[in-house]
């Protein structure tokens, strides 16, 4: 029997609704097209299996192949997915067109990939990937779901982070400034959802900007933790931090104007930007206590937690709960150093496991149900 | 937030003219440029976007090159007259525009596609003769490979 049949039976035995509106809800349900996760899933897997199969045809540079052919036959295939990219749309297929749209921007990788092995270009995999973020931004734009521009997004980040740290252009600003490049991705993120959300509502490409915006910020929070990547030298690394000092104040006077969220919610956000800033510039200070680092990364993780509640994003919640279990018992082992190894150290470790878990399970909902109450 | 036809008639279009835009240029430079041939020693990685690849190091016969230990900056070397310099020179009938990486000249023609079933001779064969690439140079300092010689034979023709 469907959720939806047993939801139905319980709410007409409770005398919630009765049997006439349950069989109205049950023909309303019925009657919607059906949209199949695991179809979508497959069909979507399927297609980046085929774009990796075209790759890999490409890689092995066929030399029976005359050039013209190669570039003449990619075109074609070029042609042939844009057309049916259009046909879909017009036909209001949407599966079929973010299939097709997912496989058209996989073969304009591939195609770089092409001309670059037909010209013996030397460029490198991250200019390659700047080169396709420009060129398919519009195209990944038109997707519905999700899915296409988070791809975009990963791949137009991935090469933003390397042409930042390594193009000769941008080079002399950010060289070695790894923790300034780290906190700047997820507020570039940042501003894109605000843009996108302003231009053109709640679509897959606002939701994929949400989604890497708090991707990114874990990632940058885990490397500003990592003493390697500091080059700590408070008057050569400034200019590296502006573009992100830019993208934090946008943040912030977003936050600020936004009707969605309340006051409580407004200023809590803002002190989380706050907050996420700071760990980036304390090797500047050439602070390099490991604890000060792990303060800002829970305090970081605990109002995060905390905001997601009070949006009612209760899995969202509960996944930012663990990841700050887990960071306090990473803060754990930091501080006992070598000691956490010896036999007493192993048991109390695995004895802290079990805890933050049971603790977990335990009180997530009530700590939910709480956070959400707060921000009212 | 595409919502007409025509909006997103021009989202596909546009990849596909840039890369046929890009496919254009790339021709241009090898069909126009002026040739030259310069000495090389390489070896065989494998780039993952694009198959198997030699990789290699031009003698540029120019002398010191990039010797100032910094992070990457904009270079030129001239080919007649033979000379390097950070900035763009006046006269020079054959130019390379790059990059000095520290201590290495980088002008994106230091790779040269190979086909996945005769890496392992072409490297071998590299390895043991002479090689040097034909390159096509654009005035602007715009460079292309346009062939691998081994021996002075074209490898298109192994």
């Amino acid at each position: 029997m469907s959720k939806l049949e047993n939801g139905l039976k319980e709410w007409v035995s409770l005398g919630f609704i009765n049997l006439d509106q349950a069989k109205r809800i049950r023909d309303y349900e019925s009657a919607k097209p059906e949209s199949s996760w695991i179809l979508s899933g497959l069909l979507i897997l399927g297609a980046v299996i085929v774009g990796i199969g075209v790759i890999s045809l490409i890689a092995a540079n066929w030399n029976g192949i005359p050039d013209a052919l190669k570039l003449g036959v990619d075109f074609a295939l070029l042609s042939v997915l844009a057309l049916a990219i259009v046909h879909s749309w017009e036909t209001k297929k949407a599966i079929q067109f973010e299939v097709l749209l997912l496989s058209f921007l996989i073969l304009c990788l591939a195609s770089i990939g092409l001309i670059s092995q037909i010209y013996h270009t030397g460029g490198k995999l991250y200019q390659a990937l700047m080169l396709w973020s420009f060129i398919t931004f519009a195209a990944a734009l038109a997707s519905r779901q999700i899915f296409v521009p988070f791809m975009w997004t990963g791949a137009f980040l991935t090469g933003l982070v390397f042409t930042a740290l390594d193009s000769a252009a941008l080079q002399p600003i950010f060289q070695k400034h790894y923790q300034a490049v780290f906190m700047t991705v997820p507020l570039l993120c940042a501003g894109f959802t605000v843009v996108s959300k302003s231009l053109a509502g709640e679509t897959g490409s606002t939701r994929a900007f949400r989604a890497w915006t708090l991707i990114g910020g874990l990632v940058a929070l885990f490397f500003a933790e990592l003493p390697f990547l500091s080059n700590g030298k408070i008057n050569n690394g400034l200019m590296a931090y502006i573009p992100g000092y830019f993208l934090a104040a946008f943040a912030a006077v977003s936050i600020w104007q936004s009707l969605e969220y309340r006051n409580a919610q407004k200023t809590l956000l803002i002190i989380i930007l706050g907050i996420f800033l700071i760990p980036f510039h304390l090797h500047l200070l050439e602070i390099k206590m490991s604890i000060v680092y792990a303060t800002f990364s829970i305090a970081v993780l605990g109002l995060m937690a905390i905001f997601l509640a009070s949006l009612k994003e209760r899995r969202l919640f509960q996944y930012f709960l663990f990841l700050l279990g887990m960071r306090f018992l990473v803060l754990y082992f930091q501080a006992l150093g070598g000691l956490a190894t010896t036999g007493i150290g192993l048991i109390i470790s695995g004895g802290l496991v079990i805890a933050v878990a049971v603790l977990w399970n335990k009180y997530r909902t009530a700590l939910a149900v709480w956070a959400e109450r707060w921000a009212q | 937030m595409i919502q007409s036809k025509n909006a997103l008639i021009f989202a596909v279009l546009l990849p596909i003219l840039a890369l046929a835009a890009l496919t254009t240029y790339k021709n241009f430079v090898v069909s126009t440029g002026k040739e030259v041939i310069l000495p090389i020693s390489g070896y065989d990685p494998r780039d993952l976007l694009s198959g198997h690849y030699l990789i290699y190091q031009i003698d540029y016969g120019v002398g010191e090159i990039c010797s100032e230990k910094m992070a990457k900056r904009t270079a030129y070397i001239c080919l007649e007259p033979k000379m390097f310099s950070y900035y763009e020179p006046e006269v020079c009938s054959k130019l390379i525009r790059g990059v000095c990486n520290y201590n290495r000249f980088e002008a994106g023609i230091e790779k040269y596609f190979v086909p996945e079933d005769k890496a392992k001779d072409l490297e071998a064969k590299i390895r043991s003769k002479t090689a040097s690439v034909l390159l096509s140079l654009t005035d602007s300092g715009h460079t292309q490979v346009k062939d691998l010689l081994v021996n002075g034979q074209s490898l298109k023709n192994e």
